[in-house]
């Protein structure tokens, strides 16, 4: 049940930008450059798929915009309101609409309290619900979320890994949240606990509108729960947009590259990969230009003078893409020194 | 309906007094293996055995592992048997706890003692100069004869398996200076540095005084694959290979993987979750449950027409990139895994299984063998319920078919020419 009505942006991030310090203090600071100028749109009750490899700044675009991290530069807006801005008291307000499910279900439940204890922590806080009520509720939340209240005394230890997931999932979802980001919810889980924990995150969403940020390095169960995706590489969107057109239509040669790497179980499948020679460059220095010439195939001097704007080129198809291969606008162009 | 509840909750509470008992019993059974296993100049033939096929590196016949616990004796690997043949790779499937890497680590005697026991069967492997040893029999220090030189081992983690505090070349002359006395300092680095270059790593002279600490992930596993070939051994065991990689890095590695086996013209067992890895490097397919091979056979077999409702369950439940085009709820297998220290006495699967009938309930199924080597420990395919009318497993027609063009992706290369999509005049 995606609501139809609003076609307005529900959350939005501008130029995000997040810089961490690195090296000793005393000398020539330096910045690892973990979110370099990132922009995106998410619709209400819809899904935005991250993808992009390991250190290329997925998690940290989740945790900044929910301001578990400072915000170097860029704007965030979350349902009209900017983040940014909030002051303690009011971003404790937003707090509850806005959730998280980490990566780990094994580090982020805490050993030491009963499953009941954490799913029902933060409802007390926030006063979802009245006091009297509170048992009731984390019943009702344990039950969607696939785990029989009989389990509410035990402690984390006990459960499997799915089952973990689910306690992750069901915290999250315990505090009538619109916005959830999901950071690699089914990475760490078996294959047919993975489709357990997917079909669940969907039964949510279609009951209670919820809407999505999947960030994911696995590419088929981020074509298969998102409705618009976001490569990202080294701190930078390359290509954005719609989820058919960029799985018919890959544009960027990162996410052809990508796209080809994924392994399809079919032994008659015939591979015709484009293997990335070397790896991610240092994200303190990264290459001038095209943060991915160093490693493209298609790379010419351009690539190393001019940084590529996003430009959509296809008619119909909300896709844009950051690259040389493509023509570029003509109004101002950047050289990069 | 009664054990379907039953098993659904898996944990048990022991008192310390029951607990007590059982370690004082299986300090007592671990005692008697132990010493087994360290007894000095045992004679060659106790351990000497004859190959089934001599065309096979290695045969696994009825192997049992058992891990014996604080609560009870933990059957990780139940008797499993399946062959490698020389220069094949075989896949092992199955997910996390099923014993896939306890089998391969009985193949390398390197399961965690005294807690871990080979208990039963046998683990046929010929070496180089011909002899045929049983691993599960093999006293430890005759074991180092073969580990590392005959049999080596990829692990899982890059990061965890490497040793901090030491350089990498230091790290990968060992394993040369221990197997080849006779060779000089300087013979075994030129050794080492080439097969840094093997494995792709550019400036490898560099790398060889590096500590691990200084590589990126995919580096240390090109690391720890040249340290597993180092010795140009006739088997090696990927303990998961790629699982800590990104996909571009797992293509890179997988690629090498391939290249190197042919090399050296070696065989591989890999151990892997992701089915797409299998489908692309295996030759043979075993798909591990609960200890229990339940299905094996060769890969087109496995992925096109899968028997056991297990290995259907595991195909259907996977997100592909190849159907964009229809988007129908992904199935998932309900349920969890049976906990190995309290098996049933009857199929372990049939609690999560939809065409699960009433003799699931009752025995464990036999293997049922279908045409060229493919089997299956399944009753819904045993010649005696043949005319009972049971729905068995079908495939859905995307993976049954898939080498159909319809469903392949063709990924683009390059520039996209975006204005023939724009405007599509050629279909008209």
């Amino acid at each position: 049940m995606k609501k139809e009505n609003s076609n307005e942006n529900f959350v939005e991030v501008r130029h995000l930008k997040k810089y961490f310090p690195a090296g000793l203090k005393g000398t020539t600071r330096q910045y690892v450059k973990a979110v370099d100028d990132v922009s995106f749109s998410i619709k209400k009750g819809t899904t935005m798929g991250l993808v992009g490899e390991s250190g290329c700044g997925k998690t940290t675009v989740g945790r900044t915009m929910l301001r578990l991290y400072p915000i170097t530069a860029g704007e965030v807006f979350f349902d009209g309101v900017k983040i940014n801005d909030l002051s303690r008291r009011d971003l404790r307000k937003m707090r509850p609409r806005m959730q998280m499910i980490f990566q780990d279900p094994y580090s982020s439940l805490s050993p030491r309290m009963p499953v009941g204890e954490i799913i029902g922590e933060a409802v007390r806080e926030h006063n979802i619900v009245p006091k009297e009520d509170l048992d009731n509720y984390v019943s009702d939340i344990m039950n969607a979320c696939g785990l029989p209240y009989r389990y509410s005394r035990r402690y984390p230890h006990e459960f499997s890994g799915g089952q973990r997931q689910r306690i992750c999932i069901a915290r999250a979802v315990a505090l009538k949240p619109d916005f959830i980001i999901c950071d690699e919810p089914v990475s760490a889980l078996d294959v047919s606990i993975q489709a357990q924990i997917i079909n669940l995150l969907q039964n949510l969403q279609e009951e209670f509108g919820y809407t999505y940020l999947f960030i994911s390095h696995d590419l088929s169960v981020v074509e298969y729960i998102s409705d618009t995706i976001g490569v990202m590489y080294l701190g930078s969107m390359v290509e954005y947009g719609d989820k058919k057109s960029i799985f018919k239509h890959p544009m960027h040669p990162y996410t052809q590259a990508l796209l080809s790497a994924v392994p399809i179980p079919d032994p008659d499948h015939k591979m015709n990969r484009v293997i990335l020679e070397g790896d991610i460059p240092s994200p303190i220095n990264p290459p001038s230009g095209c943060k991915f010439r160093t490693r493209c195939e298609y790379a010419s001097d351009i690539c190393s003078k001019i940084k590529p704007e996003f430009n959509n080129y296809l008619d119909g198809h909300e896709h844009e893409v950051a690259c040389h291969l493509y023509p570029q606008d003509h109004q101002e162009q950047r050289v990069i020194s | 309906m009664s054990n379907k509840e039953n098993n659904r909750d898996n944990t048990q509470y022991l008192t310390i007094k029951e607990e007590k008992a059982i370690a004082r019993e299986n300090k007592k059974i671990m005692t008697q293996f132990e010493r087994e296993k360290n007894r000095k100049n045992v004679d060659e033939s106790e351990y000497t055995t004859q190959m089934r096929n001599p065309s096979n590196v290695i045969e696994f016949d009825n192997l049992h592992t058992y891990f014996y616990t604080d609560v009870g004796v933990n059957k990780a690997v139940n008797g499993v048997s399946f062959v490698v043949p020389e220069g094949k790779i075989v896949g092992i499937v199955g997910e996390s706890g099923c014993g896939k890497s306890v089998t391969s680590l009985s193949a390398m005697q390197l399961v965690q003692g005294p807690v871990g026991q080979i208990v039963d069967g046998s683990i046929r492997y010929t070496t180089s100069e011909g002899k045929c040893y049983d691993i599960a029999k093999m006293p430890r220090d005759e074991m180092r004869r073969i580990r590392g030189k005959e049999i080596s081992m990829i692990f899982q983690e890059p990061m965890t398996s490497l040793n901090p505090v030491f350089k990498i070349g230091e790290q990968l002359d060992e394993a040369l200076e221990i197997y080849n006395e006779n060779l000089s300092a300087s013979e075994i680095k030129a050794r080492s540095i080439e097969m840094l270059e093997l494995v792709g790593i550019a400036d490898p002279e560099n790398i060889y005084s590096n500590y691990p600490h200084e590589l990126s992930g995919g580096m240390r596993q090109r690391v720890m694959i040249a340290m597993a070939l180092i010795c140009e051994p006739r088997l090696i065991i990927a303990d998961e290979p790629t699982t800590a990689l990104d996909v571009t890095i797992q293509a890179q590695i997988l690629d090498l993987l391939l290249e190197v086996k042919d090399s050296i013209k070696g065989s591989i067992m890999l151990i892997t979750h992701d089915l797409g890895v299998i489908a692309n490097m295996a030759d043979y397919v075993v798909v591990m449950y609960a200890g229990k091979i339940v299905e094996a056979g060769e890969i087109n077999d496995i992925f096109k027409n899968p028997k056991h409702p297990y290995t259907v369950g595991l195909m259907r439940s996977l997100p592909s990139l190849s159907n964009i085009e229809n988007q129908e709820k992904l199935f998932s297998i309900p349920g969890q895994v049976p906990n190995a220290v309290n098996l049933p006495d009857y199929c372990y699967f049939c609690n999560r299984c939809d065409y699960s009938f009433d003799a699931c309930y009752e025995s464990y199924p036999e293997d049922i063998l279908f045409e060229d080597g493919h089997r299956a420990a399944c009753f819904l395919y045993a010649d005696r319920f043949k005319d009972l009318d049971l729905n068995r497993p079908q495939l859905p027609k995307n993976i049954a078919s898939s080498s159909d063009d319809q469903f392949a992706r063709k990924i683009p290369q390059g520039r996209v020419d975006f204005e023939s999509i724009n405007n599509p005049k050629e279909k008209l």
